[in-house]
């Protein structure tokens, strides 16, 4: 062979011995040496326009939020009492003073509470641990001024978790049956019959089009619901004359929604490929927009209208932890409100101010929300538009 | 080692493979090792915000009301404790001296100070790769700030196990298709290199078909592509070569054909001395069978020396030599046409009848001239004494015009022999055959010839067959020729004698013998007898004054020639001459197959 040609065959050999033990190493970034990440470089696909001037986060009182009234000035905290005699309470939490009054001391489980339209009372559901009746969950309503109680529902109904309020002193619950039931503090009722008795997990009453927004499944364990809205008009009975929900379907595998306070957006979570998308779909347009692709959980309208607040869990850390930030509804504002950490209950907006309130758990200790071992957290932000700023 | 086209073909294929299977791993490693860590990039990000976040709303809640760098010192384990589970990843606090002051994991044993003090110079992120014990990991470091005011130093030990193992299966799945196609390679480039190599066989096999002078060989290839042209090329190519070589062939057996149909040798010879071509003839001259050199021709010196002469110069030799009883006259002469060496070329002609016939022509001239000078002799004597005597005496003017009248004759009928003779070669002379009773022919010309008989008292029987047939030929010219026939018979014949002829019939041949019983004639005599102007002695004795040319048995010959028969002669000296000639009879075949040859 001539020495050309082996000459060729060891540089051949040589290359691919390099390319070989090469390619199992970093070659573009070197081992060993520190490198520093420019400011662009560093946020990588992080970089992020807020529309935030300042935040803080600070701990209000303790117990599990439920609710806040329509005057944005009272809490209702869920709080048992760690010593005997152990009970249940609904206190009101005033995130100004940071005081708290008690509201309502069960010795059952109280699973929900809501401020009816006018402030007047308080419906919230008790948890009995009835054997008889299977361990059901009833419907109450007690007046602000402690004095009257009432019943709104019976205990065979066996109501599901989704509350929501109608109008003043009316409220909607789901009972066994997936009816949905109106039913006010005067005792009136209806019964609201939905196609194939779809389950539904949450729902929120538009009272501008009187259109009752939900989420549905098709059944108890699917695990996707869908997005629907269905107009609660009374025009629609079947043929026996029960009313009838015909629900639109708005959008499928929805996680959560919300609706603004004007009733014109509903911002919810959907599945997207491996992520989850934050959509906006405009009630008087019924148009939608994809506003950002994330780990999103939760979502709820701040007081404005215009912000949008949502809990993000992280994809390689753990994922009952979870993160607030707080997005402008056209998704071009994105602020990082908390570090993630365990939230325990619904993160509720304040109706008249630029703050958000949610429970998490004491030393974050991943325990859960029955034993009541949890902090009330308000999260104030000032935007850095002035115009942000004014109370909506 | 020396690989053949298909070794080649297959060790290409192989080399190229390789090269492209480490290209492409290394593209994917290294594409999958950076974007990983791009990607681990982003989470740091993350995890360094949400760090922050965690550490200054940790302080601004902390009741104390202590410096927040204070705070952040006592409470940072608890906030590494905490972003550790939270983040699942190893999170470190330092303090604003570089002080290591909360770990999440028990067993660090890492030393970053050499990122540390990047970070304390620039105040950026700092993030540094490294591989410890087989486990990648990307170590982030960045500043905490607490309202703008560093409060200390985050770090995270983002663990890259996921892309070690993405990696590790990369390489596997990449080493086992690598196998894989390696040994479909191998198994596919065998099979199609005999595919694409096939025709170039082919083409081999052909070519070799032609060297071995098959030019009938045609190769067959159906695709339209670049071997398919080559095919038709070389397919033509072959074509071409077989019809120039038919052609050549051809013009070759002309030339050879040429070379046989002439009377004259030929040898051509180039510049060194190798034979072009020669004839038929130089082996008939000279016993030298397929020579290949002019060296060949060892007893022929002549023509190594003309060849000689040529090659010095000479434009034009010839030369007359006596070779194996024959004359020969050679002939050379340089072969030269532009653009072409120089060859010579050899014509050897046999020019022995051209000498026989000169000679003989000299002693035809010679006899012809002595039998002119006789009779002319005698009839000049005989004027001139006429003439200068003034003889008056009728007896001796009688005897003197008898005889210039006498050899006058004897000068016509002399004259008439040559022209006779003359006419032989030419068309004029050919016969004109009618049937004839030949019996009747020859008793007619004995009948003539009784006067002469009579004058030396010899006497001519003539027997013949009754069943004889007719035959198909010339009067005039068979009278002739038994005239010839008895006139010499009667010559030779002494005083008294007696001639016999019988005429019989012999396998469809009239055989008439004339035999004599006089002087007879030798061998030599016999076998010159019916050569032209042949005389013999004896008739020279004989003639009384009447010699002729030598043409009567000559012309006697002829005859019988033209006839389709046959002359014998016997002859034994004072015994007497037998003269034996068959002319064929007419029968029902000859009668269709003879015609008048006029």
């Amino acid at each position: 062979m001539r020495k050309k040609t082996i000459h060729r065959l060891l540089l051949g050999c040589v290359l691919m011995s390099v390319f070989l033990l090469s390619g199992c190493t970093s070659i573009l970034i070197p081992q060993n040496t520190p490198l520093s990440l420019n400011p662009f470089e560093a946020q990588g696909d992080n970089h992020q326009d807020s529309d935030i001037k300042s935040n803080t986060m600070t701990n209000i009182g303790d117990g599990t939020l439920y609710d806040v009234s329509e005057s944005g000035n009272a809490l209702l905290i869920n709080e048992t009492t760690k010593v005997p005699p152990f009970s249940n309470n609904i206190n009101m939490l005033k995130p100004e003073t940071k005081t708290v009054s008690s509201f309502i001391s069960s010795d059952k489980r109280l699973t929900n509470a809501l401020f009816d339209k006018e402030n007047s009372g308080i419906f919230y559901t008790e948890k009995s641990a009835d054997t008889a009746n299977g361990g059901s969950t009833q419907l109450f309503w007690t007046s602000a001024d402690r004095r009257t109680t009432k019943s709104m529902s019976q205990p065979a109904e066996k109501i599901q978790a989704p509350l929501c309020l109608k109008k003043q002193n009316t409220i909607l619950y789901i009972n066994k049956d997936n009816a949905v039931i109106e039913k006010n503090t005067n005792g009136k009722s209806k019964t609201y019959q939905t196609p194939n008795h779809l389950f539904i997990d949450k729902m929120l009453y538009d009272s501008t089009r009187q259109e009752l927004i939900f989420l549905g499944k098709r059944t108890e364990d699917a695990e996707q619901a869908d997005l629907y809205k269905a107009s609660m008009k009374d025009n629609e009975t079947d043929n026996e004359g029960n009313l009838i929900l015909t629900p639109k379907c708005i959008a499928r595998n929805v996680f959560d929604f919300s609706l603004s306070s004007d009733n014109k957006h509903i911002g919810y979570i959907s599945v997207f490929n491996k992520d989850r998308r934050l959509s906006i779909y405009d009630n008087e347009t019924n148009r939608i927009k994809n506003i950002a692709e994330d780990t999103y959980d939760t979502v709820t309208y701040t007081a404005d209208n215009y912000h949008i607040v949502v809990t993000k869990h992280s994809v390689f850390g753990n994922q009952n932890y979870q993160s607030l930030w707080l997005l402008s509804d056209d998704g071009k504002s994105i602020s990082q409100l908390t570090a993630p950490i365990l939230i325990m209950s619904k993160v509720i907006a304040s109706p008249t101010e630029n703050a958000i309130y949610f429970s998490s758990n004491k030393d974050n200790e991943q325990t859960s929300a029955d034993t009541g071992s949890q902090y009330v957290y308000c999260i104030n932000f000032e935007f850095l538009d002035e115009k942000n700023n004014s109370k909506p | 080692m020396h690989l053949t086209y298909r070794g080649r073909m297959i060790a290409y294929n192989i080399a190229i493979f390789l090269l492209l299977f480490c290209i492409i791993l290394f593209c994917v490693v290294q594409g999958t090792i950076f974007v990983n860590i791009l990607g681990a990039e982003n989470d740091l990000f993350q995890i360094k915000k949400d760090s922050e976040l965690y550490v200054t709303q940790a302080i601004s809640s902390d009741q104390t009301h202590r410096d927040p760098a204070s705070v952040f010192s006592k409470n940072a384990n608890q906030y590494a404790s905490y972003l550790a589970e939270v983040e699942n990843q190893h999170i470190f606090f330092y303090d604003e001296k570089q002080n290591l002051i909360a770990d999440s994991s028990l067993h660090t044993e890492t030393n970053l100070s050499d990122s540390l003090a990047r970070l304390n110079s620039d105040n950026t992120p700092v993030f540094q790769y490294r591989v410890t014990g087989g486990v990648t990991s990307l170590y982030y470091l960045s500043p905490l700030f607490y309202n703008d005011k560093r409060i200390g130093f985050m770090g995270c030990q983002y663990n890259m196990q996921k892309m070690d193992s993405l990696l590790s299966h990369i390489i596997l799945f990449f080493c086992l298709a690598g196998l894989v196609g390696f040994c479909i390679l191998i198994v596919v480039t065998l099979s199609y290199a005999d595919h694409f190599t096939g025709p170039i066989k082919e083409l081999t096999q052909i070519a070799g078909e032609i060297n071995n002078e098959n030019y009938d060989a045609i190769i067959y290839y159906k695709r339209n592509d670049e071997i398919g042209e080559l095919t038709d090329a070389f397919n033509t190519m072959t074509q071409n070569i077989n019809r120039v070589i038919k052609q050549l062939n051809t013009e070759r057996n002309r030339l050879a054909s040429v070379l046989a149909s002439l009377d004259d040798g030929v040898l051509a010879i180039d510049q060194k001395g190798y034979i072009i071509t020669s004839n038929a003839y130089i082996k008939k001259y000279f016993n030298v069978s397929n020579p290949k050199t002019i060296y060949d021709f060892r007893y022929q010196s002549f023509l190594r020396d003309m060849y000689d002469d040529l090659r010095n110069g000479k434009n034009h030799v010839s030369e007359e030599i006596d070779c194996n009883s024959r004359n020969l006259l050679i002939i050379g002469s340089p072969i030269s046409d532009s653009g072409l060496e120089e060859n010579y070329l050899i014509i050897i002609r046999n020019i022995t009848a051209d000498k026989q016939f000169e000679s003989e022509q000299k002693k035809f001239i010679s006899s012809v001239s002595h039998e002119l000078r006789t009779p002319l002799t005698t009839i000049i004597g005989y004027t001139d004494m006429l003439m200068r005597r003034n003889v008056t005496d009728p007896e001796m003017l009688n005897k003197s015009l008898t005889t210039i009248n006498h050899e006058g004759y004897r000068l016509l009928r002399l004259v008439d022999d040559l022209l006779n003779a003359n006419r032989l070669d030419k068309t004029e002379f050919d016969v004109h055959r009618t049937n004839l009773d030949l019996r009747a022919l020859i008793s007619s010309v004995i009948e003539q010839m009784q006067f002469k008989a009579v004058a030396k008292e010899i006497v001519i029987n003539y027997k013949y067959d009754e069943s004889i047939p007719e035959v198909l030929g010339d009067y005039d010219r068979l009278q002739q020729l038994f005239i010839n026939i008895l006139h010499n018979a009667i010559k030779y014949s002494d005083v008294g004698d007696i001639i016999d002829v019988v005429s019989t019939l012999e396998n469809n041949m009239m055989v008439t013998s004339v035999r004599d019983y006089g002087v007879g004639m030798s061998e030599n005599e016999q076998i010159h007898i019916f050569d032209a102007f042949y005389r013999v002695d004896e008739d020279r004795a004989r003639s009384n004054g009447e010699g002729g040319a030598g043409l009567g048995l000559y012309l006697v010959k002829q005859i019988v020639d033209k006839h389709d028969g046959t002359i014998t002669i016997n002859s034994i000296p004072d015994e007497g001459t037998n003269v034996t000639v068959k002319i064929p009879v007419i029968n029902d075949d000859s009668a269709m197959d003879k015609g008048d040859a006029s």
